[in-house]
């Protein structure tokens, strides 16, 4: 177990393109931390540094203390699990674990033991003698954890490791990784382009754009209180709804003319920008079907998708205005193409500079 | 079905006739041909006389003597095979690196293999001349050492000709080699990394297991390339001189038929290399389980 620090961490690749931009982090001993964000924000390569597979340009990297950007990836006591796995294809599970041990000059009789003991832990123990190729690829993930589980290392990089699963089998491992934290207790640096993932694994969530944090939180805050439009996009899954227009005395008026009054700790919040242009940010959720006619916005459902226990309505505002979505409970379900009444929980709105897209 | 079946059959029958008529047949009639006495003066009215032809290449003394031809045909070929293998992965394992002016080195060390093997083959012959050949030039003058009778005496001669042979067979090892090793995923080298490989277990543990599937069914065809040489043994020795003392199978079998004009004799002995080979690839390939997929 060992704490991670990032200060200032820069890349510039050859070419001058930069892929992270001063990244200062300060990841806990024993803490799950997420890096999540779309491709090419930095994530990946964030991580890498960590391992010691790509340079640092500029900054420090400490691991339990210790500065580390001129240390070989083997002395760095860290163990990473690669998106593909990485395992070796021409030797059986056992080897394939034995590997890092082997190269270490471990005793023979203490390689056996960890290889069973990680194997009876994931469940792979009857694996043993395969090779990759005749895996699941559920399997494969457990025998690349396994291979970073024998090593003991003072840090876990996992590096989208679910990607390559099906969902169901990607709950069922994100599931697998959240106990295997629980018990061995060690620090974990996860990075991921899913959301989910990053929500349901991540004591703290690290959420980066272009190479830039864009704000470090725990999951519930990231979702409730966003920093910037960004993050309050990203995090939330349907996304949250972005609707452009003024503030007036009153309440918010959308371009197309919807009104929406706002609550007292809305209009308090928002008198300075009383005339100006803002963004609402609402979550699918914050909608319902009904109320009364006078408030709430009168819309037509353009596509209805029944996920069983809710439904989602797709509708746009305006015409060639940006689609929206709702998340209603099924029972409440319209038919696709009808006009509906959604009322909105204004109380738990967010609000966005329209220029610097900075939570207000 | 029916219809199907005549479909798949009229557009296969163009390449099983030509291949009929450029493969099989002059197998067939090779094998036929071991079993009689075609020679210059029996070649209107030959007859099948059973296995006396391979009776008398495993029995009768012949010039050069087959078993001598055989073991060096051996020699031959293990020694070419391996130096173009090493060679090979070698200068893949150099190029696969980062380095700069790679397209360069890659392009200049391919070239032995694009220039025609009859050019190699005389460009060399006149690079062991005693008196004005290029490598006696440098021994003489580099090294201090006396020039040496490159094609005069068996042994250097023959080592001309290995030589030769070493220098135009390493590219095609190197092109597999580095076609091999760059299917094989970076992320395997980082998890050595991680795990604690140095340069070396990465080498041996990784990029040879790896690249093997690949390299063993080109060993297999380079062995047989090599054994079947003639041109660089026939060009650089000038038809197994000194006294048809360079001598390998392919060659012997040549000489046979168009210098001595014993076409069946010649036919038997390119059976026997035929069978060689033949064995050797499936327990090459059977030992080595070269076609099992390593991902």
């Amino acid at each position: 177990m060992a704490a991670v620090q990032l200060e200032n961490v820069r890349k510039v690749f050859e070419g001058g393109q930069v892929a992270v931009h001063g990244l200062t982090l300060d990841v806990k001993e024993g803490e799950l931390i997420v890096l999540v964000g779309p491709s090419g924000c930095g994530k990946s390569t964030s991580l890498r540094m960590i391992a010691g597979l790509e340079e640092v340009t500029e900054g420090i990297i400490r691991i339990d203390g210790k500065v580390v950007n001129d240390t070989p990836p083997k002395d760095r006591d860290i163990a990473m699990v690669f998106q593909n796995y990485a395992l070796y294809p021409h030797l059986t599970v056992y080897d394939n674990m034995a590997f890092g041990l082997r190269l270490r000059k471990v005793p023979r009789t203490e390689i056996d033991r960890e290889v069973r003991s990680a194997a009876e832990l994931l469940g792979i123990e009857t694996l043993l003698d395969r090779k990759p190729k005749a895996l699941s690829g559920g399997q494969r993930q457990r025998v690349a954890l396994g291979r970073a589980i024998v090593r003991k290392p003072k840090v876990f990089l996992f590096d989208e490791p679910l990607s390559n699963l099906d969902a169901k089998l990607r709950v069922q491992m994100r599931t697998e990784i959240a106990r295997l934290h629980k018990r061995l207790k060690t620090t974990m640096i996860y990075v991921t382009h899913d959301q989910t993932e990053a929500m349901t694994l991540g004591n703290r969530i690290v959420v980066m754009k272009d190479g830039h944090v864009q704000q470090i939180d725990n999951p519930m805050i990231l979702y409730n209180r966003p920093t910037n439009k960004f993050v309050a996009g990203f995090i939330g899954s349907p996304a949250m709804n972005f609707l452009l227009g003024t503030v007036d005395r009153r309440g918010f008026r959308e371009e197309s003319g919807i009104f929406l009054s706002l609550p007292p700790r809305h209009k308090k919040r928002l008198t300075k920008y009383v005339g100006k242009k803002v963004i609402l940010g609402i979550r699918p959720e914050d909608f319902w079907v009904g109320g009364p006619r006078n408030r709430g916005i009168r819309v037509q459902v353009e596509v209805v998708e029944p996920m069983g226990n809710e439904t989602y309505l797709y509708f746009s505002t305006a015409k060639n205005g940006a689609h929206h979505v709702a998340r209603i409970t099924a029972s409440e379900t319209p038919a696709a193409g009808s006009t509906v009444n959604l009322q909105v929980d204004m109380t738990k709105a967010h609000f966005f500079d329209p220029e610097t897209e900075l939570a207000l | 079905m029916e219809k199907r079946r005549l479909l798949i059959t009229f557009f296969l029958a163009p390449s099983f006739v030509v291949l009929a008529g450029v493969v099989l047949y002059p197998f067939l009639y090779n094998v036929v041909l071991s079993f009689g006495n075609m020679n210059l003066t029996t070649i209107r009215h030959w007859d099948l006389i059973g296995f006396r032809q391979y009776v008398k290449i495993f029995t009768e003394p012949s010039q050069p003597d087959f078993y001598t031809v055989f073991w060096k045909t051996i020699v031959w070929t293990v020694v070419n095979v391996f130096f173009h293998v090493v060679l090979g992965v070698f200068l893949a394992l150099l190029l696969n690196q980062k380095l700069r002016g790679k397209s360069i080195y890659r392009t200049i060390l391919i070239l032995p293999w694009a220039i025609p093997q009859y050019i190699v083959a005389l460009t060399w012959r006149g690079m062991f001349n005693y008196e004005y050949g290029s490598l006696n030039i440098m021994i003489n003058k580099y090294l201090g050492l006396p020039a040496v009778e490159w094609l005069k005496s068996p042994t250097e001669a023959f080592l001309a000709c290995i030589l030769t042979n070493v220098w135009l067979g390493f590219p095609f090892m190197m092109v597999i080699a580095l076609g091999a090793m760059q299917s094989i995923p970076h992320e395997l080298y980082e998890a050595a990394a991680i795990d604690g490989a140095r340069w070396w277990h990465r080498i041996r543990m990784i990029t040879l297991p790896l690249i093997r599937p690949i390299m063993v069914p080109a060993i297999t065809l380079g062995t047989i390339w090599t054994f079947n040489n003639l041109n660089i043994v026939w060009l650089v020795s000038n038809a197994g001189e000194p006294a048809d003392n360079t001598h390998i199978l392919v060659s012997f079998v040549y000489k046979a038929a168009f210098n001595f004009y014993g076409y069946s004799y010649a036919a038997a002995l390119s059976m026997v290399i035929f069978v060689i080979l033949l064995l050797f690839s499936l327990a090459f390939l059977r030992t080595t389980r070269a076609t099992e997929a390593a991902f």
